[in-house]
């Protein structure tokens, strides 16, 4: 008969039908508008504001580029934040000739504020100092400030010629996530501006205070405060910037455990806006995906790890009690199959969702490469997928205990 | 495109829960009908000790009456694990109660027409009677039934026709339980009964088994 169990995967079922239907339904329906852009007829003042911290090794080669892209440089003005470096971060940034500012505390959304104070674009750019645009990013995000509603653009952010197999993990990943967003763009639900490069409307930025400083994630938490303020974000897919994943495990780690504090923090501070219709689309869909995403997660995953638990400590127990009897614990396992209502749903989940990869994957041109490329892509969902919520356990429990180290 | 989303997906988990329930009904049917089945080749079974009572008996009809009990036996073992088997994978029946104990009610029956038989034809097999939790809560006495009967199948295995297996639930509403539990007084599980005379409590290894059964003629 049925248990509370069952009626929890249940749940997690018609969830995962839900949104795997969802982003294959805006995919199909909008698949003509993937690359649309809008003209700008009089191109705005921008301003990019690059935080750096200890970045003597990247910021040069994000200079470079930021000066080699189409924007018109009378148009463009580029001020770095050096942020309580202890390299030769200002050094470098003076060398190229660009606005520098030195602030000693520590805290991007700080050097953010302060670069936002000097700015003089009518555009603020905040970009990562180890991020790289394509030629022109800059000119086709800015088009969709023509909609005064517009409070922020993003573009699609990628991982360029991953070598490790971190790397190439993470590039997967981001891949899915830029497919992902462009079609929560046609349901107005961006739900994060990145650092590694967004565009805001000045005005806007203002309006809010700037970001925020308690944060640990000032792009997730700045978004949410823009829809909520009834202003949208836009997201650029023609648009591509270029960011270099964290190589090592521990800074793997490290960075997705911010990223979980940051999301907690930004969903606790606006939970008065879970499934509330005053906040438009952050009360409707974004605020309860984030909810519905972490509830998924976290009981997904506590109740996996309890099966297998029990699972594993049932056949340890069954070993010892055969050798108690005189038999083997060595048996042969007699495979049955008999179909009950989860083989269909299992069936089903699996089936729309590699519908779903290999949809993301012909839609933003990637390819699987040969049978490396497939192992590669087993690998992702069957080792690295299931680290996610084992990082957000362990941010929960950081959460909870108020560390707020960057 | 939400309520779309929605349909789409209301509309898939509703099949999969009609297929559902009819892959259980369809289970649940299988048995009911295997169960009657089991009740028309019981009756036949049961005539033959009768009428080794009734009529003179020789070795051939005695061989042929033992050979026929043991395949019921047989059958009456492949029902048994199918009944298991659906309670562990059907989730939207009601738990097949009356059809299981059904069986435990032919299984008692077929242990006392075996009994019956070796006293009228003078067999010298020993019935060996396991009496088990049905739906252990605890993972130990889980395991240690688990263990149990795996080693009395295989016991089974190397003795043959010496021994007649048995499997009874302690824990199923039945007054013939209640009953064969106050005679033995049968307090546990996993217990064996032994030719209705040797009470064994606790995992038993294979071989002490062989050991008790040694000790009653012909094993």
């Amino acid at each position: 008969m049925l248990s509370p169990l069952d009626f929890l995967f249940f749940a997690f079922a018609f969830l995962i039908y839900y949104y795997t239907n969802l982003f294959l339904l805006l995919h199909f329906s909008n698949q003509k508008r993937v690359n649309e852009l809008k003209e700008f007829k009089k191109l705005p003042t921008l301003s990019i504001l690059i935080p750096a911290h200890n970045e003597e090794k990247n910021l040069g080669k994000t200079l470079k580029n930021l000066k080699r892209l189409s924007y018109p440089r009378s148009r463009l003005e580029i001020i770095v934040i050096d942020n309580a470096s202890t390299d030769k971060t200002f050094e470098v940034a003076r060398k190229h000739c660009v606005k520098v500012l030195r602030i000693e505390e520590k805290g991007k959304a700080k050097a953010l504020n302060i670069g936002l104070r000097h700015a003089r674009g009518e555009i603020i750019g905040c970009m990562d100092a180890d991020s790289f645009a394509s030629r022109d990013a800059l000119l086709k995000m800015v088009g969709f400030f023509q909609d005064p509603k517009v409070g922020a653009v993003t573009p699609s952010i990628r991982i360029q010629k991953p070598k490790s197999l971190l790397a190439k993990f993470q590039s997967l990943e981001y891949l899915m996530i830029l497919w992902n967003r462009k079609l929560l763009d046609f349901i107005s639900s961006v739900y994060v501006t990145p650092g590694v490069l967004s565009l805001y409307r000045k005005d806007v930025l203002l309006q809010l205070g700037g970001f925020d400083e308690q944060s640990m994630t000032e792009d997730i938490e700045i978004a949410w405060r823009i829809k909520e303020a009834g202003y949208e974000i836009r997201m650029c897919y023609p648009a591509t910037t270029f960011t270099r994943p964290p190589l090592s495990f521990k800074a793997w780690w490290r960075q997705r455990i911010r990223w979980n504090i940051g999301g907690l923090q930004t969903l606790l501070k606006f939970k008065h806006t879970i499934f509330n219709p005053r906040y438009g689309r952050l009360g409707t869909f974004i605020s309860p995906f984030f909810l519905i995403g972490l509830c998924i997660s976290l009981l997904g995953f506590s109740v996996f790890a309890w099966v297998w638990g029990n699972w594993i400590v049932e056949r340890i127990l069954l070993v010892q009690k055969y050798l108690e009897v005189g038999t083997s614990p060595l048996r042969s396992f007699e495979f049955v199959f008999l179909p009950n209502v989860y083989t269909y749903f299992g069936i089903t989940i699996f089936s729309i969702s590699l519908l779903l990869i290999a949809t993301c994957f012909r839609s933003t041109g990637a390819r699987i490469g040969g049978l490396k490329g497939l192992l590669c892509l087993l690998l992702y969902l069957t080792i690295y997928l299931p680290l996610f919520p084992i990082n957000l356990i362990h941010a929960c429990a950081k959460c909870a205990r108020r560390v707020s180290e960057w | 495109m939400l309520l779309k989303a929605a349909l789409i997906s209301l509309t898939i988990f509703s099949i999969g829960i009609a297929l559902g329930y009819w892959l259980d009904e369809l289970r649940g049917k299988q048995v009911i009908s295997g169960l009657e089945g089991l009740l028309l080749s019981w009756s036949d079974v049961n005539l033959l000790s009768k009428y080794l009572g009734v009529f003179p008996q020789t070795k051939e009809l005695c061989r042929y009456a033992l050979r026929k009990n043991l395949e019921f036996n047989e059958e009456l073992y492949r029902w048994g694990v199918e009944i298991e088997r659906m309670e562990e994978v059907n989730k939207f029946t009601p738990p097949l109660l009356s059809e299981k104990k059904k069986y435990v009610l032919l299984k008692i029956q077929f242990w006392f027409n075996v009994i019956e038989l070796r006293e009228v034809c003078g067999f010298n097999y020993s019935t060996v009677v396991y009496f088990y939790e049905h739906f252990a809560k605890e993972k130990l006495k889980e395991a240690e039934q688990k263990a149990q009967s795996t080693a009395l199948m295989e016991l089974k295995m190397e003795l043959g026709e010496q021994i007649i297996l048995i499997a009874l639930p302690l824990n199923l509403d039945l007054a013939i339980l209640e009953l064969l539990k106050a005679q033995f007084n049968l307090t546990t599980s996993p217990s064996i009964l032994i030719n209705e005379k040797v009470k064994l409590e606790g995992l038993q290894s294979k071989t002490n088994l062989k050991k008790v059964l040694e000790g009653f003629r012909g094993v």
